[in-house]
């Protein structure tokens, strides 16, 4: 076990060096570097020897392999230089966007995860019945409705003719609450689709099991079997799937965060790309890996733990 | 002497593939389905061969046309919207690039997911360290933040956009194959296989790779589920393909459209990309369940 572990965390650095790799190939070589250094100066500095100096400045005039040694030093002291778009220190920069998206999305998900646990329990309990076929058809339109209609028709319908929610803004502290009530709703509606589905097979593929049919053999009621076996028996699964979601949290959601003006990583992110503001997107794909590799080890020793059949090796 | 005929009257056994599709033949709900989507098939065809001019009212501006309600004109259903342009035939413009969309990008993905996914799982040597090191290094990305960087540098055409798809969308598919070539390889048919002198290219590609086809197709299908929501993301953040109008596109025009009233962009797009994506998920559902050797006994 702890020999897998320490396994596992030595394989992280290549894969940060990977993922480096790939975003330093798209930007670097695929877009071609006086392409992202034009885009990326403010237009007032935009002439030929402004250009020099800032392809001096950002190390830009070195050949490529000393550009991705560049890259690599400064994922390793993490230090990713200024953001040239918004003039403040990348890290500083990420540490005041995380929470804010970390606000946005962990408590939508828990609350969506909560709700489609209970929803997709009902399913199975009541398989074949009106309630399941109903849930079904309902999950299937969720999952087929567009996230912008949903977002467009609920803050055109809840906030601006309702009043029931503010229509965007973004407020520090607790009167966040007041502004991320909306995009929370509507999270939870958007992804409730796709969980109870996935939760209802994970406990379907339990429910017909040899086990159960001896649980019900020997007279154990049937609510007993649904708390006592099922449910314990799907949470492999369930809670491998709930927990190797919690990287894309930090990355917030690009779609909300935009629409409501709520300052999270997933608008940094995409603003980032249109201004090739490179250090803030170096530093993103950074935290994003180090914690998506963190958590799908996380995922696997959770796994072994949880289910004694498994064992790492 | 007596002769006796010997009748050679026999019944030639079903193969697999028919008998599950004979089982989604008799699923009624998955036939409706198929038969949305091959209707919008020709509605897309419809449009590209400029049948009843709407490929000409999805682009034709026309200023004394501006946001006319729609169902209230007949010939112009959904109404039309800023430019005055035909909504309902811009929607049916937006189907031929939604479907091209899935379906290029599909064709994109499929070699790259079969080529991994099948050596790195019968090999399970330094090439399968190598393509799951590929991988893992893939899925520790975002994918939308590869797909949004890739286009905004590489151009906002349709085949980078399709590219795009393509190289983050494979590796779920490239990790099934796998993890079925690993079972596979164990199994007698491939031992005896391999003792009659089949070579391992033969072994891969004749005798394994038709038993993990349906997760091949069922995946082909899916995948414009994906694609076609995740071309509302890039229009709404601006980089959808240009020029074209795409559901994705009046979505997003849509969003400024609301606050005056006019509704016939969200109301189109809504209706044809539900409709489509309702049918898509159904059908890629049924098939799944229809073609999966677990589910035999069922039916």
């Amino acid at each position: 076990m702890i020999h897998y572990i320490i396994r596992r965390t030595i394989y992280l650095i290549p894969i940060l060096l990977g993922a480096a790799m790939i975003f330093f190939l798209i930007f670097n070589v695929v877009g071609g570097q006086d392409r992202y250094l034009y885009n990326m100066l403010p237009k007032k500095v935009r002439t030929a020897d402004q250009i020099e100096v800032y392809r001096h400045k950002y190390g830009l005039d070195k050949p490529l392999v000393a550009q991705y040694l560049d890259y690599v030093k400064q994922m390793v002291t993490f230090n990713f230089g200024k953001s040239e778009s918004r003039k403040l220190p990348v890290t500083r920069l990420i540490k005041r966007m995380v929470p804010v998206s970390a606000a946005l999305t962990f408590p939508a998900f828990t609350m969506e995860i909560i709700i489609s646990l209970v929803l997709a329990a009902l399913c199975a309990f009541f398989r074949g019945r009106f309630i399941d076929k109903l849930l079904t058809i309902l999950s299937v339109i969720g999952m087929s409705i567009s996230m912008l209609v949903l977002i467009m028709v609920g803050q055109y319908f809840l906030s601006y003719r309702l009043h029931l929610f503010p229509i965007s803004g973004w407020q520090r502290g607790i009167y966040a609450v007041r502004y991320l009530m909306l995009p929370w709703l509507l999270w939870v509606t958007v992804s409730v689709g796709y969980d109870i589905r996935f939760f209802r097979t994970a406990l379907l593929e339990e429910v017909h099991k040899d086990y159960i049919r001896t649980a019900r053999a020997k007279g154990l009621n049937e609510t007993t079997i649904m708390f006592r076996h099922v449910l314990k028996n799907a949470m492999i699964p369930i809670l491998t799937y709930v927990v190797i979601q919690i990287p894309f949290l930090l990355t917030g959601s690009i779609m909300l965060e935009r629409f409501f003006s709520i300052p999270g990583i997933g608008s940094l992110m995409v603003t980032a790309i249109f201004n090739y503001d490179l250090p803030v997107l170096k530093a993103i794909v950074m935290v994003y890996t180090l914690f998506f590799v963190v958590f799908s080890l996380l995922t696997d020793i959770l796994y072994a733990f949880v289910d004694p059949r498994i064992r790492l090796s | 002497m007596l002769e006796k005929t010997v009748s050679t009257s026999y019944r030639e056994g079903k193969s697999p593939f028919t008998l599950s599709m004979l089982r989604l033949w008799r699923n009624r709900l998955a036939m409706a389905a198929l038969l949305v989507v091959i209707l919008y098939i020709l509605l897309a065809l419809m449009g590209e061969l400029n049948i009843f001019h709407i490929k000409d009212m999805a682009s034709n501006n026309n200023f004394d046309l501006r946001y006319m309600k729609p169902f209230t004109h007949i010939e112009h259903l959904f109404g039309t919207d800023n430019f005055g342009r035909d909504v309902l035939s811009r929607a049916i413009m937006g189907t031929k690039i939604s479907l091209f969309l899935g379906f290029v990008s599909g064709l994109l993905m499929i070699p790259i997911a079969i080529f991994f996914g099948s050596l790195s799982g019968y090999y399970s040597g330094w090439f399968d360290d190598v393509a799951m090191y590929i991988m893992s290094v893939i899925v520790a990305i975002p994918g939308m933040l590869i797909i949004l960087s890739l286009i905004q540098v590489a151009g906002r055409s349709f085949f980078i956009i399709a590219f795009a798809f393509a190289v983050t969308g494979w590796v779920g598919l490239a990790r099934v194959i796998r993890g079925s070539f690993m079972q596979a390889k164990e199994f007698e048919y491939v031992l005896a296989a391999k003792n009659l002198g089949a070579g391992d290219f033969r072994i891969i590609f004749r005798h394994i790779l038709p038993n993990v086809f349906h997760f091949i197709i069922v995946r082909f299908v899916l995948n414009f589920v994906g694609v076609i929501k995740s071309e509302v993301f890039l229009a709404y953040v601006g980089l959808s393909i240009i020029g074209v109008p795409t559901w994705g596109t009046m979505l997003d025009d849509s969003k400024l459209e609301l606050m005056s009233g006019n509704w016939q962009n969200l109301i189109a797009a809504t209706l044809f990309m539900f409709l489509f994506l309702v049918s898509l998920n159904i059908f890629g559902d049924a098939l799944r369940d229809s073609l999966d050797p677990k589910l035999k006994n069922v039916v």
